[in-house]
């Protein structure tokens, strides 16, 4: 509870504010930290959440400025259908760029946004016509709704603050909800959320969208408030400044947002005054950018928290979740698949590594319901094949069906929604996640809430049911007793079963199962037997690698066995044990094996 | 001069400026194939290289040893950087690392502006005598020593890269640092390496530029930035591509910037460098998800 008396006492001090500060300048610093803690509030959603760093926000913050200035001034729409027009605009051509970039799975988007910024300030200084050029604008109207027109430093004060709330209010929604935990999950392993049918460039183009739109939207603000425009406050290096506010705030802490923007904007003004009587008036503004250069550095390196991270360490904000408890749901019953029917079909599949043939030529079938096992020594190309069963990696030549559908060349997020679901040889849990919180990321793709909806805070009863449900699966594993633990600490065999779980909540038709043994005691194995057989007997088909030979013969249906990325022999485990190239291939005869 | 004349004149300007992009690019790839990093301060070893060469003629050396002198001083400030500000934090995210590649670039404009100031600087050119007409071009004497000075580094970067054992050290650790590790190469080291090549290469770029141009304390970021469009086309992997991408760039810039207007010339590069980004999206998508092998090597 100190957490909102902590909050209530700081909308105290806005509100009171304007009545404390006499003289215009003054208050109109207080509006400017408001107007750019809107922006460095989807900077920090970003960065901090979605992973990517943007150089591009004061681009989208003069795309607001000047979406609103000429639709206003030049057309003579209404004011706060500019607002709107800015709002949609920046966030438009944020996922414009962002959609496609974000597949690169890099930090592209850095230098996308960069390029950007310099695009759009050279094409506002240049296209006079349209925006004034280097001079500008002027005459824009005030905000006005029906004819009460919004003008005066309180006014925007009010409404800026009112909007920053209003921002935290929805950005705090979206990070405690299915969309943000996607997106913690995406940061932690983009390749397991791909498998768990999360696609990573969507998630992060909306959430560049949104950080654009908070940009447009204090872009226009600030022209309605001002009453002109003209390029400068647009130009790159504001982009570096807003950064520069999200680190040093604490870029995964939304109040840091607002924290870092008012410390910065405040080092500006003691910089201004100072620098030019230490340095001479000449190029002092110029210096600012040492100062900045230092502290990011500084910060990134020393505090990486930022200051809210340090602060509420200070002030005992727990950021940690409560957790009510969670009743069990049973998982859902056997899904009635037709049995014997081909369920997957594998058809001469090859991968090329460089000069390295990792799988030559793979064909075999998996029917419905059966266990069916790959085996073969190291380097035999196991784990390659699963990749690209799973659309991890992408076959050279071959063909991939799944019940009547090609999915050679789907994406591994489209293979996982087709009911796909796998596991890997190292584990991928999500560390920092609570256990149960990993379970409930397998029943993702079952969720429903939008990133609109979950931004208001809808979705928090469909949540409380996954998280009984995933508090289900967990419990047919034993592993409720640990929900609450977080995953990186647990044993590696509990990590396996936790993998195995969130696999199973995708509530897949098929399994893949890398290497699932390995690493596991004998007696952990012995539960493993039983715990496929059991998943079988739900309706689910299993194909698995594995090293371990006396694990397979004794639990699959069908075995193929390969060596060096080809097939040596397939059947029933007894007619492959007796296979004389298989003996050869594991004892290394090479007379048998020719 | 007739149009033709002028396109000449343009494609040449482009290939000069495209060889000192191709000298940042290739110090890009160097550094992101060894460290995973995207280093936004590459530019900043130019400005380097550039403004302390120019101190050190004023200074009274003769040219040839100021300017070698400026490219050892910027090579040993990229491995410099690498020990103080990336090794230490290697375990960091690339997000973390990413925003130390922006805070070394504010911080080094930041020692250029304090020790130079704002005031731009020029070099004299390295031979003097007329300029040189080929075809219906017309190419300074300082050109010609860009391009020339740039084969000669290409070739020994090639030869450094196939025939020595810390070249081929070098290229197994972009490949797999595991691996690499696994063999005895000191991976770290191999880190500090490719930075001290890559400000080697930067600061070349600088002093191989200004005479052409001026050299001033923020004429970094922009050049870096016009190394990374080439690099990226060919996906920050290949050396002798880089170079190719970096001169084609160049001539579209300069074709660009000469036909339509030379307000304009920023917008065309960095238009071209999202372009290329969406281009180079698009081609992922069409291979595959993941282009490295991370995961199929865990």
């Amino acid at each position: 509870m100190t957490q909102r008396l902590w909050l209530l006492g700081f909308i105290v001090v806005l509100i009171i504010t304007p009545a404390l500060v006499t003289g215009r300048v003054s208050l109109s610093i207080f509006i400017f930290v408001g107007l750019f803690s809107l922006i460095v509030i989807g900077l920090t959603l970003l960065a901090g959440h979605a992973g990517q760093v943007s150089l591009g926000q004061a681009a989208f913050y003069g795309i607001g400025a000047y979406i609103s200035a000429i639709t206003t001034l030049r057309l003579g729409l209404p004011p706060v259908l500019g607002v709107m027009l800015a709002v949609t605009g920046a966030a438009f051509i944020a996922y414009l760029i962002g959609a496609p970039i974000f597949f690169l799975r890099g930090h592209f988007l850095v230098l996308g946004t960069l390029g950007l910024n310099i695009v759009v300030d050279v094409v506002i200084r240049n296209v006079q016509g349209l925006t004034g050029g280097p001079t500008g604008l002027t005459g824009i109207p005030p905000l006005s709704v029906g004819r009460t027109i919004i003008a005066g430093d309180r006014a925007y004060y009010y409404l800026i603050w009112t909007l920053v709330l209003v921002a935290l209010w929805l950005g705090r929604n979206l990070i405690h909800s299915r969309i943000g935990r996607a997106l913690a999950a995406i940061r932690a392993s983009e390749v397991a959320a791909a498998t768990l049918g999360i696609n990573p460039a969507f998630y992060k183009a909306r959430m560049l969208a949104l950080s654009a739109a908070f940009a447009g939207l204090a872009g226009a603000l600030y022209v309605h408030y001002l009453g002109f425009v003209s390029p400068s406050p647009f130009a790159f290096n504001f982009s570096i400044d807003l950064l520069v506010m999200s680190v040093l705030g604490g870029i995964a802490y939304l109040p840091g947002a607002v924290l870092g923007t008012a410390v910065l904007t405040v080092l500006r003004e003691v910089l201004r005054t100072i620098m030019p009587r230490l340095l001479g008036t000449g190029a002092s503004a110029e210096y600012e950018i040492v100062v900045f250069g230092l502290l990011l550095a500084l910060v990134v390196v020393l505090a990486p928290g930022g200051i809210w991270h340090w602060l509420a360490a200070v002030l005992r904000l727990d950021a940690g979740e409560s957790l009510s408890a969670v009743s069990p749901l049973p998982p859902p019953g056997r899904r009635v698949g037709e049995s014997g029917a081909t369920l997957l079909r594998v058809e001469k599949l090859q991968k090329r590594f460089g000069g390295i043939l990792a799988v030559r030529g793979l064909s075999f079938e998996v029917k419905q319901g059966e266990i069916y096992a790959i085996i073969g020594p190291n380097g035999a190309g196991k784990t390659t094949a699963f990749n690209l069963i799973s659309g991890v990696l992408r076959p050279t030549s071959g063909e991939i069906v799944l019940r009547d559908r090609i999915i050679t060349h789907l994406h591994p997020y489209d293979i996982a929604g087709l009911g796909v679901a796998r596991t890997f040889q190292t584990p991928q849990v999500f560390s920092d996640f609570t256990v149960l919180n990993n379970v409930m990321m397998g029943l993702h793709r079952s969720l429903r809430t939008g990133f609109l909806g979950a931004m208001f805070g809808l979705g928090r009863r469909e949540d409380a049911r996954a998280a009984s449900e995933a508090a289900g699966y967990l419990e047919r594993v034993g592993m409720l007793d640990r929900a609450m633990d977080r995953a990186g600490a647990l044993p590696f065999g509990a990590q396996r079963l936790l993998e195995l779980s969130r696999a199973l909540a995708t509530q897949p038709a098929l399994l893949l199962l890398d290497e699932p043994a390995s690493g596991l005691s004998t007696t952990e194995r012995r539960e493993l037997v039983h715990l496929i057989r059991q998943i079988r007997e739900s309706g689910v088909t299993v194909l698995l690698v594995e090293h371990d030979v006396s694990l397979v013969m004794g639990l699959a249906d069908r075995v193929l066995v390969l060596n060096y990325g080809e097939q040596i022999a397939e059947g029933t485990p007894a007619l492959v044990r007796a296979d004389p190239r298989v003996i050869g291939a594991y004892l290394g005869d090479d007379e048998v094996a020719s | 001069m007739s149009l033709s004349q002028q396109i000449a004149q343009f494609i040449a300007s482009g290939i000069i400026n495209g060889t000192i992009y191709a000298l940042l690019g290739l110090g890009l790839v160097a550094i992101h194939s060894v460290t995973r990093v995207v280093n936004v301060a590459q530019g900043e070893f130019a400005a380097f290289g550039a403004l302390l060469a120019v101190s050190l003629m004023a200074a009274g050396l003769p040219l040839p040893v100021s300017l070698v002198a400026a490219v050892a001083a910027a090579a040993l400030l990229g491995g410099g950087i690498h020990r103080a500000a990336i090794r230490p934090v290697r375990n960091a995210t690339p997000l973390v690392l990413l925003i130390i590649t922006i805070a070394v670039h504010l911080a080094l404009k930041g020692v250029l502006l304090l020790l130079w100031g704002t005031d731009p600087y020029t070099l004299r050119p390295f031979t003097v005598g007329p300029p040189i007409r080929i075809l219906s071009a017309v190419l300074t004497r300082q050109s010609l020593w860009v391009i020339s000075v740039t084969a000669v580094a290409l070739i020994v970067l090639y030869l450094f890269f196939t025939k020595t054992i810390r070249g081929k050290s070098l290229r197994a650790c972009a490949v797999n640092p595991t691996a690499a590790r696994l063999v005895g190469i000191r991976v770290e080291w191999m880190g500090t390496l490719a930075w001290t090549i890559a400000g080697g290469l930067g600061g070349l770029a600088g002093v191989l530029i200004t005479p052409l141009t001026l050299a001033t304390y923020d004429m970094g970021l922009i050049l870096g930035l016009k190394g990374f469009v080439g690099a990226v086309v060919v996906g920050m992997a290949s050396y002798p591509w880089t170079v190719v991408a970096c001169i084609l760039f160049g001539i579209v810039e300069s074709l660009g910037t000469g036909l339509i207007s030379s307000n304009y010339r920023d917008a065309i590069a960095f238009g071209a460098l999202i372009v290329v980004l969406l281009w180079r999206a698009i081609a992922t998508l069409r291979v595959g998800w993941i282009v490295s092998e991370e995961v199929a090597q865990e």
